[in-house]
């Protein structure tokens, strides 16, 4: 059996573990970085590839800013920009009332620094002549943008591992125990491939996974699988710029600059046991029509390829970040309940923080973990 | 493996795994026509066979015995015209392998070694090679071959690329409730 001493064990190598590595190697920390598979390759590395604030929960938007600030560095970070781009988001309605409930949204977001301009129909036609008759205007957040999230959890991992930081991939954490002062991790169910990490904080960065492992130190994070199905067509001449959703976020839209479309709309299947997400065909079938609906030269490409991933989402929908409640050393942040991308690679910048000096960057008490075991001894 | 491809396994008469699937002529194995003709009538007298039909067995034996006798001289063109894999470390870099989406050969090598891909997939996702029109029906192998000679590992232990629906590009138009086989748009893998 292999032994590793170390400050901070993460489990999870999604964006938010690498991203902590590294962000403790450039604070000087030793770590030691637990993934089950590949990292960044689950709902890290399928996902839509957002980076956007418009329309984002309030309680994320200080979040999204340290993590912007991140994404604008990532050349010089980690070494790549894994094509981001500043596009631009369009929140599209298809009712009045969903330009009404936007609007709203627009205000309460702008005192977080946030400008979102709101179209009429008139207004965005002149701006992007190619959408359909449905839709009634947008809200138009110019800073927002867009990256290619294949690229990302692998990108941060290999800066993480240049840092210093260990990685071991293929490594399943079997048992968690703490004894107060610190944490022992074993991993591998192969007698000849056994690993015990013990380390002073843990790290639960476990996406979907995130609260078996809550669980295991008394903490209640209800959250259910969640499987978003995306579609790419064949490279189109490129004409849409602005990555788009819609109020009610059943369909999403982006193009990259080498023509390709991408979309997403609908579920797929998929239980936490299995390691993969199947695509459900009729979904598929929806997402077209929706896309086509928005934008009705969607029709005149052809789709190449379907996938699907999967997510935990949690029962208020916002991700759980923060200290944990019960177990001094252990820090929480999984759940990203579908919209993690744009936000982890702060939240590894977040985590760092926390676990070096106690104190995060920007305020992260809303999505503390606390806030479902209260609900649950109130439901009582 | 003298095809060095990954080929799905069925019995003699081209029966899956999986029961009620059965597999024949190129998509279960490249033979040329005269096998496939053979193959077809095969699966399809073991589909009736199976489904409780009393099927005339001198046939499935006649069949088995031709059948046998093409998979010799498949073997035999195997060995006379092997895949040259020796030749894949003198490959130049700036050889295109996957033309949908212009990724060459260095790129391959690059994500190997640089960006430490060791599996199919993981080269796919960091290089887009594989993720054009033609899904990698035609690069695929090669993909394979120059990681496995960049990696020195045995090309088996590259991994497989993970079969994504639609097989061949659906005009999206065309898709409507009904219109298409649901199936058709299912995960192939």
């Amino acid at each position: 059996m292999e032994r590793l001493d170390t400050e901070v064990a993460i489990i999870g190598g999604g964006i938010v573990g690498c991203s902590t590595a590294l962000h403790l190697r450039l604070r000087g920390v030793p770590c030691v970085l637990l993934e089950q598979g590949q990292t960044g390759a689950a709902a890290s590395g399928v996902n839509f590839g957002g980076v956007r604030r418009n329309g984002r929960a309030l309680e994320e938007l200080d979040i999204a800013a340290h993590s912007f600030e991140i994404w604008r560095r990532m050349p010089a970070l980690i070494g790549t920009d894994c094509e981001y781009m500043v596009t631009g988001h369009l929140k599209l309605a298809r009712s009045e009332a969903d330009m009404a409930l936007m609007a709203r949204h627009a205000e309460a977001q702008a005192a977080y620094g946030v400008k979102v301009e709101m179209l009429s129909r008139n207004a965005l036609m002149a701006r992007h002549s190619y959408f359909g008759d449905g839709v009634v205007g947008a809200a138009w957040c110019d800073g927002d943008g867009q990256a290619n999230p294949r690229l990302v959890g692998p990108a941060f991992a290999r800066a993480a591992a240049k840092a210093g930081a260990i990685i071991r991939e293929n490594t399943r954490v079997e048992s968690v125990e703490t004894d107060g002062e610190g944490f022992a991790l074993r991993c591998g169910d192969h007698p000849d491939h056994r690993l015990e990490v013990r380390a002073r904080t843990l790290v639960n960065a476990a996406g979907a996974w995130g609260n078996r492992i809550a669980e295991r130190f008394g903490e209640h994070a209800p959250m259910q699988a969640m499987t978003p199905q995306m579609v790419v067509t064949e490279p189109c001449p490129y004409f849409l710029a602005p990555a788009l959703g819609v109020v009610g976020g059943d369909v999403y839209v982006r193009q990259i600059p080498r023509g390709n479309i991408i979309f997403g709309g609908g579920y797929g299947d998929a239980t936490l046991e299995q390691a993969r997400a199947t695509v459900t065909p009729t979904e598929t079938i929806g997402a077209c029509e929706a896309a086509v609906k928005l934008i009705p030269r969607i029709a005149e490409a052809h789709l190449i390829r379907v996938w699907s991933g999967f997510e935990g989402i949690t029962q208020d929908h916002l991700p759980v970040l923060g200290p944990s409640r019960t177990t001094p050393g252990l820090i929480h942040a999984f759940g990203f309940s579908g919209h993690g991308f744009a936000l982890s690679p702060g939240v590894g910048s977040i985590i760092a923080a926390l676990a070096a000096t106690g104190e995060a960057q920007v305020p992260i008490s809303a999505l503390d973990i606390g806030r479902f075991n209260a609900k649950a001894t109130a439901a009582c | 493996m003298a095809s060095r491809l990954w080929l799905p396994v069925v019995d003699q008469d081209g029966r899956a795994s999986k029961p009620g699937l059965y597999l024949a002529g190129d998509g279960a194995s490249i033979m040329g026509a005269d096998a496939a003709e053979l193959r077809g009538e095969l699966a399809a007298l073991a589909l009736l066979g199976d489904s409780g039909v009393e099927v005339d067995t001198s046939r499935i034996a006649t069949l088995r015995r031709r059948l046998r006798r093409l998979n010799r001289f498949r073997a035999a063109l195997d060995r006379l015209f092997p895949v040259p894999a020796n030749i894949v470390p003198a490959l130049d870099d700036a050889v295109i392998v996957c033309r949908c989406e212009a990724i060459s050969a260095g790129e391959i090598r690059d994500a190997a070694r640089q960006l430490g891909a060791g599996e199919i997939n993981r080269c796919k996702a960091l290089t887009r090679a594989g993720m054009g029109r033609c899904q990698a029906r035609l690069c695929a192998p090669n993909i394979a071959e120059l990681m496995a000679s960049e990696l020195k590992v045995p090309i088996e232990a590259v991994g497989r690329l993970r079969g994504q629906a639609p097989v061949k590009p659906v005009p999206i138009g065309a898709i409507k409730r009904g219109a298409i086989h649901a199936a058709a748009l299912g995960e192939v893998g």
